[in-house]
């Protein structure tokens, strides 16, 4: 079976990637943050804002698989300070909600300074 | 089908908003777990290799509350909070996949969430449908 790239009209990439592609069930979503269609940093310094965003984000590519929030299986949260933890968690909690997505959540450098989170996911969607 | 939230008994459910791991579709994908006794409890302080036996002792209970074993893991991913520990992560990481069919991985430098942690290591596993 070929894998599948997820063409999404309206997501942001800022290099060379597919929003996200698939193979077996499997879809691999590139990174998302909150940025705006010019790759401008959205509500910057502002971590609730910025997760919704992010989410949204993901929600619009998943959207485009066939897919909404509850086929996540894993997600990767990047955070540019752990400081920001419980705010993302705040966010994260009211989106994801019932079976939770396994998840790692680590430190980043972030690309553009005032750029507080990005979130990568798995999802699994049709099996 | 439905995705399957994996709890163990034996492990504190998570204060974050996050699953252990989470069963669909014949794979097993894995929170990452840090050194983290049964009762929440960093292990090995300033012990990379105690970390990492823990590490994946964790793993090894989520896998098993999920109907798998080691063998059946396809990828990890390691974070180490200083690149140093490479080699003793290693040496404790073999003992535990020692099968000469090692599962993919990638190893990167990351802060963790408290600085104690020196090292989280997350999986990926395939039991079939």
């Amino acid at each position: 079976m070929p894998r599948t790239v997820i063409s999404s009209g309206d997501s942001v990439a800022i290099g060379p990637y597919s929003p996200g592609a698939g193979g077996g069930g499997l879809f691999f979503l590139s990174g998302k943050a909150a940025l705006d269609s010019s790759g401008n940093v959205i509500a910057p310094g502002d971590i609730a804002a910025q997760t919704e965003a992010t989410i949204q984000a993901i929600e619009a590519v998943l959207a485009d698989a066939g897919g909404t929030l509850d086929d996540v299986v894993k997600t990767t949260v990047f955070l540019s300070d752990m400081r920001h933890s419980k705010g993302m968690n705040e966010v994260y909690a009211r989106k994801f909600t019932g079976g939770r997505p396994a998840r790692s959540t680590i430190l980043m450098v972030p690309p553009a300074v005032d750029l507080l989170v990005e979130i990568d996911v798995i999802a699994m969607i049709g099996e | 089908m439905p995705k399957e939230v994996i709890q163990p008994k034996n492990m504190p459910v998570p204060a974050a908003p996050y699953s252990p791991g989470i069963k669909k579709g014949g794979f097993i994908f894995t929170s990452g777990q840090v050194a983290n006794d049964s009762n929440g409890n960093l292990m090995g302080i300033g012990d990379v290799a105690a970390q990492t036996e823990q590490c994946l002792k964790n793993i090894e209970t989520v896998l098993t509350e999920g109907g798998a074993t080691k063998d059946d893991v396809l990828k990890c991913v390691v974070f180490l909070s200083d690149i140093r520990y490479f080699q003793d992560m290693n040496a404790e990481y073999a003992k535990f996949f020692d099968g000469d069919d090692k599962p993919g991985r990638s190893t990167v430098q990351a802060p963790l969430a408290r600085p104690e942690m020196l090292v989280e290591i997350e999986a990926v596993a395939y039991i079939g449908d």
